[in-house]
């Protein structure tokens, strides 16, 4: 007989009002789920949708951890009681069955809920396979295998809900510590990896382990050790020895891929405010020099303040996030401080040492369409609708696949699209830039992004109020990029006095 | 032949606490074997240990010839164990309990299972947590002897049971017996006494002693001696007299390990003015009673007398 069948057989005769409730969250959720890029011309009816999406969003691993805790604890592992320990259980068929359950019935479901959605957002699945199995992947990583583990270790469900809670509390205060807010994405170029690798390496040993021997305190001592040692690996890998090692040095005599300059002028005037107990200082910046077909993004930046007395502050790896085209533009680089620290160093010019991380990219295609004036396919950005209530703006969805960063312009008309002569009118080029998204749990595999190709209005046309618009037809042009890899580069400022930066209160 | 359960020094340590203290016992093929003992005695402790559901802290058991810790997947093909306090799969019905079972086991018997089912008058079609205890225990009994265990393990298995389920069980049980090695724990003597073929006593955790049935009752003698006159109790009696006393010209002892001839002479020695000797056998109770009381008064150190040559060599055989 096959054991690993047979108990699969028996836990899904058993458990199918669980899987029923599993199945379902997911398909409401992904039914639903296409309200994200509908066309509402009611906002607030627009509003109360998503924010239905977003709830049950919440609910479907609410679903997957009731019907994993519940299909494990169908044999529970803790305990001397239980009828099946001295049953001829194999321990791995055992554990098999379970991994089986889960597989067909948390990954069936999430396949065939994604897959569906998929094909309503206009996108073929069958395309998308290895975009599918990743995603099933992630939530296996991030919700199936911590609960699998969790529920090996405790012998009630009440223990089991316990422990998640305060698994989840631990979790929120790893993430606060860890500083994930402030810019840690798993899959940015800086992500240290060393933490899924703990976490499916942990729960895997515990599972393995329990079912093994059953010998739980060495399976919860595995899941104790397991936040302690992702801390460790934390205080290790912090966030700037992260980006010191993703982003290198450049080599000597390589050029630069971008000037940097400190700009303030009455057009890109001082501005500080007090948060958390630090001074935000905007440091009012302009960026050149960029190659021509190039791009530059800006990922982080570090500061070095040096008084002329040779005293020395130095910040840490800070997340910054501005795209840089040929040509040139302006923006702000924001220096956090201390007041104590500001108090330092405010009486005289100081030399102020600033380090960019950045990543450079290449332009190696340019499409030019017209601006679609119904749901339409652009290239690079999946399928667009565009929308005209409030800003004009291109409601985008796509697939799987984290979209190569793009750049995308549009021309803006003032006299109304019903208008033949704004085909003929002077027009204001709006623009936006799309990319990688960042880490992404994978609950719905189309993911749905609005663009506003903003553009900066003179003081007039505000006056004036006047209704610009892209009208349809109107030329789009969108321009992908390829990465030419991360790099450092350094700019050293003399004599700059921090309280000119810094807004007289 | 090897012994079916052969423990060697088994040794049970909770933190601080000696729960087995270095048990050794044999259990012989085809035995209906009793452990006795009072609550928390051990016995339950015993039992998961030879089931490998707790680990020994020293010592060693071989169960059916595989060391206990090994005795895990497979291996329980040949082993039924029921437990009073066993969580069984509630939310099953008594027919897809054995449904399930059934394919586990390469000998379970179809035609056993459906006359255990008629035996013990089992309801297919009811939840196992809609059932009463008996019901329940019948049911983890008849998945247990379905597929002809060479040896059933038992854990105060008849605790709490109206006497009419019991003798069902007892009875389902017997029928197997004579395939069947059996090992249960039990207080309650007297059912025991009914089909046990050999006993062992677990107090504190020792085993104070461990006998065939048979062997049992020739050695313990309640033995009250008629005197000439009102005697004290003579110093150095020996260590298998349990419980001496006298009141007025009455002698009275448990000889644990009487033995016709040698013990008459051993009470002429001690009691010069005996009249008159009477050696009454004893019930496995009265038996259990005394060993009980002689432990708790006299200390656990009088295990080692109750421990016979006899006995030994019997559990070696």
């Amino acid at each position: 007989m096959n054991q690993t069948l047979h108990i699969f057989k028996k836990d899904t005769r058993r458990f199918w009002p669980e899987i029923l409730v599993s199945s379902v969250i997911i398909f409401a959720y992904v039914w639903m789920y296409p309200d994200k890029w509908r066309v509402y011309h009611d906002q607030s009816l627009m509003l109360r949708m998503q924010e239905f999406v977003t709830i049950l969003g919440l609910l479907v691993p609410v679903g997957w951890w009731l019907l994993t805790a519940r299909v494990v604890h169908a044999e529970t592992l803790v305990g001397d009681e239980q009828f099946w320990i001295t049953r001829p259980y194999k321990w791995q068929e055992l554990l098999a069955a379970k991994v089986l359950f889960v597989a067909v019935w948390l990954g069936g479901p999430y396949l065939l809920a994604q897959s569906w959605l998929l094909t309503v957002a206009g996108f073929h699945p069958l395309l998308y396979i290895s975009g599918l199995l990743s995603g099933l992947c992630v939530v296996v990583v991030l919700f199936a295998l911590p609960i699998l583990a969790v529920a090996a270790v405790t012998s009630t469900f009440a223990r089991l809900t316990l422990t998640t809670l305060g698994g989840f509390v631990v979790f929120l205060g790893f993430t606060f510590w860890s500083n994930i807010p402030r810019g840690y994405t798993p899959s940015h170029p800086y992500s240290n990896k060393a933490l899924p690798v703990l976490l499916i390496v942990g729960c895997v040993t515990a599972i393995v382990l329990q079912y093994a021997t059953r010998r739980v305190w060495i399976a919860r001592t595995v899941l104790l050790a397991l936040p302690i040692l992702m801390a460790i690996s934390v205080a290790v890998n912090n966030r700037s020895s992260l980006v010191d090692r993703a982003y290198p040095q450049a080599a000597a005599g390589a050029s630069a891929p971008l000037s940097l300059t400190l700009a303030l002028t009455p057009a890109h005037p001082a501005n500080t405010h007090l948060w958390d107990g630090e001074d935000h200082i905007y440091l009012p910046v302009r960026y050149a020099d960029v190659a021509d077909g190039q791009a530059v993004s800006v990922d982080d930046v570090k500061f070095t303040i040096t008084a002329a007395d040779g005293s020395q502050w130095a910040s840490s790896w800070q997340a910054a996030s501005k795209r840089i085209l040929p040509g040139e533009s302006f923006g702000n680089l924001e220096l956090l401080l201390k007041p104590e620290v500001y108090d330092r160093f405010k009486s005289g010019p100081v030399k102020l040492h600033i380090t960019l991380a950045v990543s450079r990219y290449q332009a190696d295609s340019v499409t030019q369409m017209a601006y679609p004036a119904a749901d339409a396919a652009i290239p690079g950005l999946g399928f667009c609708t565009p929308q005209s209530y409030g800003l004009p703006n291109l409601h985008c969805r796509a697939a799987i696949d984290v979209p190569r960063l793009t750049y995308m312009t549009a021309m803006w008309s003032k006299s109304g699209c019903s208008n033949p002569a704004h085909l003929f009118e002077p027009t204001a080029k709006g623009s936006a830039w799309t990319g990688p998204q960042g880490f992404d749990t994978r609950l719905a595999l189309v993911v749905a992004s609005n663009f506003w190709m903003g553009y900066q209005p003179t003081d007039e046309e505000q006056r004036e109020h006047l209704p610009w618009q892209i009208c349809p037809g109107s030329p789009l042009t969108l321009t992908t990029y390829r990465s030419l890899g991360p790099t450092q580069t350094e700019l050293t400022l003399t004599n700059v006095t921090l309280p000119a930066y810094v807004q007289p209160t | 032949m090897s012994p079916t359960i052969h423990t060697q020094n088994l040794t049970k340590r909770f933190g601080r606490t000696e729960v087995l203290r270095g048990i050794d016992l044999a259990v012989p093929e085809g035995a209906i074997y009793a452990l006795m003992g009072t609550n928390g005695a051990g016995k339950t402790t015993m039992i998961k240990v030879l089931m490998n559901i707790l680990r020994p802290s020293a010592g060693n058991a071989q169960v059916l010839g595989v060391a206990s810790q090994d005795l895990a997947g497979l291996a329980f093909n040949r082993i039924g164990y029921v437990s009073e306090n066993q969580e069984m799969p509630d939310s099953m019905t008594v027919g897809t309990l054995l449904d399930y079972m059934r394919p586990f086991y390469p000998r379970w018997d179809r035609n056993l299972e459906q006359q255990l089912v008629r035996q013990f008058d089992l309801p297919l079609d009811r939840k196992l947590k809609h059932l009463s205890r008996g019901m329940k225990m019948k049911a983890a009994f008849a998945s247990s002897l379905a597929y002809r265990p060479s040896l059933m393990v038992l854990d105060e298995p008849f605790t709490g049971l109206d006497p009419l389920v019991r003798d069902e069980l007892i009875e389902g049980l017997l029928e197997r017996a004579p395939e069947t090695t059996i090992f249960l724990s039990s207080h309650d003597l007297a059912e025991i006494e009914s089909f046990a073929s050999h006993v062992g006593f677990l107090e504190n955790g020792r085993m104070l002693f461990s006998d065939e049935m048979s062997v049992l009752s020739e050695r313990f003698r309640e033995v009250s001696i008629t005197l000439d006159a009102p005697t004290p109790l003579p110093p150095d009696l020996p260590p298998a007299w349990l419980l001496p006393e006298t009141a007025d010209c009455v002698a009275h002892f448990i000889a644990s390990d009487y033995r016709a001839g040698e013990t008459e002479r051993e009470i002429a020695t001690a009691f010069p003015s005996a009249r008159a000797v009477e050696a009454e056998p004893m019930s496995l109770r009265a038996i259990f009673l005394a060993i009980a009381k002689s432990a708790r008064t006299s200390g656990t150190q009088r295990s080692n007398i109750l421990q016979t040559p006899t006995s030994g060599r019997r559990h070696d055989a």
